[in-house]
């Protein structure tokens, strides 16, 4: 009965090997208009953008030109939409989704990216203050569903699954907002060429070229009837109350991941070798990553080399080492030891990242830097964690307090001995900088 | 696997030792045992611990990287999210499967490509700002809200007491 977190996802763009058949006849066709629909969408686009959202016949206008561009739109239970309703909640099958759901009801998605304003305004996303934390977020979405008619379109499962399996853990954020929500079921089918929507590891413009490429996508969108939380629940609660609802008219099961897990599951992938996949149980939380695996390389790519994986195998050890530089070595001494040994020892192979400013802490690449998992995890930062909201207190104080060593002693009695020196040093700067203070003070 | 933990860690050891972080000093107190740190943390500029300089003690588990090492405050403390007995209650340091607050802040959790020298900032933010929310020490999260006079008195001579002065 438990769904593993491999069925969730859709791991190949093509379905089966038919459709790679049908696929290679209609490439010329798709190619010819995926380029027309191109420019047709940069028309859409731009109408979408200067018509207000209140014109009536902007919805019919748009929904035609989506059918254009290959979007077929199959709202059903619409009785079930109550207006008073400030919270919509759907699952999330595509980078598209807040788009569709958003022509039957104009809505407003608050953004739990951190994209550049350009990117943000032109997908649609309204910024609500994630970025300052859960509270200042939560206050502004809460005022917006006071002030405003358009309601708030979440998707809690934060990131996309393939619709055919479960639906992730939903976060909570859109069920601490009010007491009723409005659930709405969306599934994704393409007839003729069953090329996925989402798949593992793409990037959000592959996705959005594959859809002007397919012949159509057929949306369809079910209301579902408002829910509403009893005294009893909690947010936490609530949440779970919903996904078990939706799963239920979806014939899916409520799974236990959450958008991180999926994350690293991406991330597991990238670093196996496909034939091993099947058998590895993805419950398992394995932590080996490649931080410094560059975004736009496929976490699927098979066939791994020995040297990919003590490449990786060192990484592990040191996530701050370029890659290039270990491989180098690598190709040299051929040892995951020798390797980790020699750039140990050897200062001026680790280019200490000067440029990584102390309170900064970018450290070693965060494990969300692939882009598909950018979104909706960064999300709701505690205050401690954050970086962006709290590097402002720590600029460095001009008598700076770094203590740095000239070099890392080769034996341990020079290091516990630079250690000690360190420490009594940083120690008897605070105390001097303390007693001036004071001095001043009085 | 120990082995791969004593690599990484003597990595992050020399990483702090050339480039360390403002007024941060971390490293093993013995290098017989070099599962167990010791750093000093020197408090934010322009908050309540200004100046101050906390000890505090880091002890990593064999699987390192894998989990999180535990972190423990030396120095008397009196902060929201530190226990009376000087743990430290901070996202960075609960592994993503233990989840006391609900998973959205899983981004901030433990996973390898944290560190100590990410810890060691977190904990300084942390400093700078308490979160009241998930109260470690209930007497210190009531007076950060309704007395913020008396608690940076308390810090203020939690500060001079962390430079024995």
């Amino acid at each position: 009965m438990a769904v593993e977190i491999a069925q969730l996802f859709s791991h190949r763009r093509l379905g089966d090997s038919k459709t790679a058949v049908l696929l290679a006849l209609y490439f010329p066709i798709g190619l010819i208009l995926a380029v027309l629909r191109l420019f047709i969408g940069l028309h859409v686009f731009i109408i979408a953008c200067i018509l207000p959202v209140q014109v009536p016949f902007r919805r019919v206008l748009l929904r035609t030109l989506y059918t254009v561009l290959g979007f077929i739109v199959y709202p059903s239970n619409l009785q079930h939409r109550n207006q008073n309703v400030k919270v919509i909640v759907a699952n999330h099958v595509s980078v598209l989704d807040h788009v569709i759901i958003g022509l039957i009801f104009p809505s407003v998605v608050p953004n739990v990216w951190s994209l550049p304003p350009f990117l943000n305004w032109a997908l649609g996303y309204t910024n609500m203050g994630a970025s300052q934390g859960r509270q200042v977020f939560l206050d502004a979405v809460r005022k917006h569903c006071q002030h405003n008619t358009r309601p708030v379109l979440a998707f809690p499962e934060g990131a996309m699954t393939n619709g055919k399996a479960g639906l992730l853990k939903f976060s909570t954020w859109a069920f601490a907002l009010e007491r009723d929500v409005q659930p709405i079921t969306v599934t994704i089918s393409r007839p003729l060429i069953n090329m996925k929507a989402e798949v593992l590891g793409s990037s959000l413009w592959q996705d959005l070229l594959w859809f002007l490429f397919v012949p159509f996508t057929v949306y369809r969108v079910k209301v579902l009837p408002v829910e509403k939380r009893s005294d009893f629940e909690n947010a936490d609660e609530f949440s779970r109350g919903v996904q078990q609802i939706m799963a239920n008219e979806m014939r899916l099961t409520p799974t236990p991941f959450t958008s991180a897990d999926k994350a690293e599951y991406v991330k597991k992938l990238g670093v196996q070798p496909p034939r091993e996949r099947s058998t590895q149980r993805p419950q398992v939380r394995q932590t080996t990553n490649a931080p410094s695996r560059s975004s736009g390389e496929s976490p699927r790519s098979s066939g791994e080399s020995p040297l990919d994986r003590m490449i990786k195998q060192v990484q592990e050890v040191m996530p701050n080492i370029p890659r290039h530089i270990i491989k180098h070595d690598l190709e040299t001494t051929n040892s995951v030891d020798a390797t980790i040994f020699n750039i140990l020892e050897n200062e001026t192979a680790i280019p200490i990242p000067a440029e990584e400013v102390p309170g900064t802490s970018t450290g070693p690449a965060t494990p969300l830097s692939t882009p598909q998992s950018l979104p909706h995890n960064t999300f709701c930062v505690t205050s401690q964690g954050n970086d962006s909201s709290s590097s402002t207190l720590l600029t460095p104080s001009p008598a700076s307090t770094k203590f740095a060593a000239d070099k890392f002693g080769s034996s341990s009695k020079e290091r516990q001995m630079s250690l000690q020196d360190r420490k009594a040093a940083l120690l008897a700067n605070a105390r001097k900088r303390f007693t001036e203070k004071s001095q001043v003070e009085n | 696997m120990a082995g791969s933990a004593l690599k990484r860690l003597m990595a992050e050891y020399k990483q702090l030792t050339v480039n360390p972080p403002e007024g941060i000093i971390a490293g093993p107190v013995n290098e017989e045992n070099f599962f167990e740190w010791e750093a000093l943390i020197t408090g934010p500029e322009g908050t309540c611990f200004e100046g101050g300089v906390f000890q505090t003690e880091l002890k990593f588990p064999t699987d390192y990287p894998l989990n999180p090492p535990k972190m423990r405050f030396k120095t008397e403390m009196f902060h929201p999210n530190i226990y009376a007995d000087g743990r430290v209650c901070i996202s960075i340091l609960h592994a993503p499967g233990d989840d006391p607050m609900g998973y959205e802040s899983s981004a901030e959790r433990w996973s390898p490509v944290q560190s100590v020298e990410k810890i060691l900032l977190s904990v300084i933010s942390m400093l700078a700002e308490p979160n009241d929310e998930s109260g470690a020490n209930v007497d210190a999260s009531k007076m950060w809200r309704d007395d913020r006079e008396k608690f940076y008195r308390i810090a203020g001579e939690l500060v001079r007491k962390s430079l024995s002065l």
